[in-house]
């Protein structure tokens, strides 16, 4: 018999019993629907909490800290050697010091860290002024606003005014062999720039501050990759270096491996309400094939193949599975979005940034609609065998 | 010469109960020849098994001893699926009462014969309407078939049986349940096909009224023949009839 045929036959016995089928197949829609939402919620926590620590480009940079480092130190030296390296495009170093500003007249001084950094540091570090404009040149800072409630600045008036800085150099940057920390007093800084921070008090600063006041040594430098797929590559060199590296794609790793674990039971919940649809579609094939059994003599005393006869019902059980998952895939993402669009109208009323808590991936679609046709082939192999099994003669006979 | 199309040798068929406990035996030894063109009436009394001898010859049983062949082939020599498309090709089969796909209208049904040889949908329908016409069934075709009485219903299996135009008709008891009108549509239609149209029909019956119809009628008792005659009442009317036509 042709495909053609037999699906149109598989569809019209669906449709005659047209509540039946409905039902049964709503069974299906809801348990594919449910592990779409579930596991699309899945995906956009995963999305949301490592959007939180990172983003894309994050993942063409490396860090080499220095605390890890036994014998070396990381100097202009060791720059040159990893820029030289193949894939890197960019090598920045970082210090990060102890600092006391204030401002001349006011009496008022904080201590804070001093972060010193070339200027292609701040992108790569995601370091941006909230207010004005990044520390780019000699004599430039910005200030964060912790650091401003210490001093009890007004972020509005502070862009343009000249503060103090008294640095706190130690030893383990410099090069000129003493062993106590190195005091420069009363460094003036203009401020250019805010940023948001409110937690801890930040100043930051060209890195060449620092180059001049005898600080020749770097905390750790930050590295740019020209591709992601180039860092396993890159990591292994510079390890042979003797630098030790940090990457926010391990962090990253260690962040999705939890949210697959997460993933997986949401779609156990899923699958529960999808294995009691199959359960559902189950019987209802096998009552299907109780009613029919006559219709399956007649078949057979007319000449019909076994074959044949599989291919019915299994297409049968196909066409629940395959509607099933399209319907079920339709519904799991309406949620998703109702609730995403939900979300989006109360964050514009709190005037906070929009958030995706459901995100679907396609491949997950494809791999639920796949999964949603095989649980419906599953559920008509045993009915469509009984099928075969049945003797024309006694099935003519049947009442 | 006639062509021997069916032959039936030395045909023994046995049943054995599912508790395995007791065996019938309802063939006893049968022996039959029918040929092309044939008009065979199997009769006997209920459990004879006349049922089981057709089953035989479509290919629906398996004999227990002896063979069956069908234009000289063995039909103990195919397998299940071998023997079902010699009944989708060869047989038209009509049985006493009639059976339905649910889901199919009247055309559908009768259509399906020529859907498990490989038709198209639109196709089989187109043809199968056709043969509606022929039995006069045509404004029945959207119908459900339960929807009819059970002459139209037998005229729509009919249908079913001639669309793949066979050349063999079976047909089982099949105005068992008629009332006299449709019962006589249905054999005028049997005649019809085997004397115009030269279908072979072996029907089985127990209404020896219609016996002056057979070319050759075959009694059973018993699982076995008891009576094997060519059909001479048939013959003897069909020339009293000529004769009075030239008298006429």
């Amino acid at each position: 018999m042709k495909l053609k045929v037999i699906v149109r036959l598989s569809l019209k016995n669906l449709w005659v019993k047209k509540s039946r089928t409905i039902i049964t197949t709503l069974g299906i829609v809801i348990g594919i629907g449910s592990i779409i939402f579930l596991v699309s919620l899945g995906y956009g926590l995963e999305r949301l909490v490592t959007s939180q620590v990172t983003n894309f480009e994050a993942f063409t940079i490396l860090d080499i800290p220095s605390a890890n480092l036994k014998t070396l130190k990381i100097d202009q030296s060791v720059i040159d050697k990893t820029s030289a390296l193949p894939h890197v495009q960019t090598v920045v170093p970082v210090d990060s010091i102890a600092g006391r500003l204030g401002r001349d007249g006011t009496g008022t001084s904080a201590e804070t860290v001093v972060v010193a950094a070339g200027k292609d540091y701040w992108p790569m570090a995601s370091i941006s002024a909230d207010k004005g404009s990044l520390p780019l040149a000699d004599g430039q800072a910005m200030i964060n606003r912790a650091a401003l409630k210490l001093l009890g600045e007004n972020e509005d008036q502070v862009i343009g005014q000249t503060m103090d800085l008294d640095l706190l150099i130690p030893a383990e940057i410099r090069s000129d062999n003493a062993d106590s920390v190195k005091t420069v007093e009363k460094v003036p800084l203009k401020i250019v720039g805010v940023e948001k921070d409110e937690q801890s008090p930040i100043i930051y600063v060209p890195i060449s501050l620092l180059n001049k006041n005898g600080a020749d040594k770097f905390i750790s430098l930050k590295l740019k990759a020209d591709t992601k797929e180039s860092i396993p590559e890159l990591r292994k060199q510079l390890e042979n270096l003797g630098l030790s590296t940090e990457y926010v794609g391990d962090t990253v790793d260690q962040i999705s491996q939890v949210f697959v674990l997460f993933r997986i039971v949401l779609a156990i919940f899923g699958l529960i309400a999808l294995l009691v649809a199959a359960l559902g579609t189950f019987n209802t094939l096998t009552i299907n094939l109780l009613e029919r059994i006559r219709e399956i003599g007649l078949f057979k005393a007319l000449g019909m193949q076994n074959a044949d006869i599989y291919k019915l019902f299994v297409t049968e059980s196909f066409l629940i599975g395959a509607f099933g998952g399209f319907f079920g895939i339709i519904l799991g993402l309406l949620m998703a979005t109702a609730i995403n669009a939900l979300l989006a109208v109360f964050a514009s009323k709190a005037g906070a940034d929009t958030i995706n808590l459901f995100v679907t991936p396609w491949t997950l679609e494809l791999v639920v609609g796949l999964f949603s046709i095989l649980v419906g082939l599953a559920t008509g192999l045993y009915p469509a065998y009984r099928a075969i099994k049945i003797n024309a003669l006694d099935a003519l006979k049947y009442e | 010469m006639e062509k021997e199309i069916i032959k039936i040798d030395g045909l023994f068929k046995e049943f054995i109960s599912q508790d395995k406990s007791t065996k019938t035996e309802v063939l006893k030894g049968i022996n039959v020849s029918i040929n092309e063109g044939d008009f065979v009436v199997i009769y006997g009394p209920s459990g004879c098994g006349k049922s089981t001898l057709l089953n035989h010859i479509v290919g629906l049983e398996t004999p227990t001893k002896g063979n069956v062949y069908l234009y000289e082939k063995n039909m103990n020599t195919l397998n299940a699926a071998q023997r079902a498309k010699v009944r989708s090709s060869k047989f038209g089969i009509v049985y006493q009462q009639s059976y339905w796909a649910k889901a199919l209208n009247v055309v559908e049904n009768v259509a399906v014969p020529l859907m498990i040889v490989g038709s198209g949908y639109k196709d089989s329908l187109f043809k199968a309407q056709a043969i509606l016409g022929e039995v006069e069934m045509g404004q029945y075709a959207e119908k459900w078939p339960l929807q009819l009485s059970g002459g139209e219903q037998q005229r729509i299996g009919l249908a079913r049986a001639l669309v793949n135009n066979p050349s063999i008709i079976v047909a089982d008891e099949p105005t068992g349940n008629l009332d006299t009108h449709s019962a006589d549509y249905v054999m005028d239609l049997l005649q019809k096909l085997n004397k115009i149209y030269k279908r072979t029909v072996i029907m089985v019956t127990h209404n020896l009224a219609y016996l002056p119809l057979a070319t050759k009628t075959i009694a059973m008792l018993d699982g076995r023949i008891v009576s094997e005659k060519k059909g001479e009442l048939r013959a003897q009317l069909e020339g009293e009839l000529k004769n009075l036509e030239k008298m006429i």
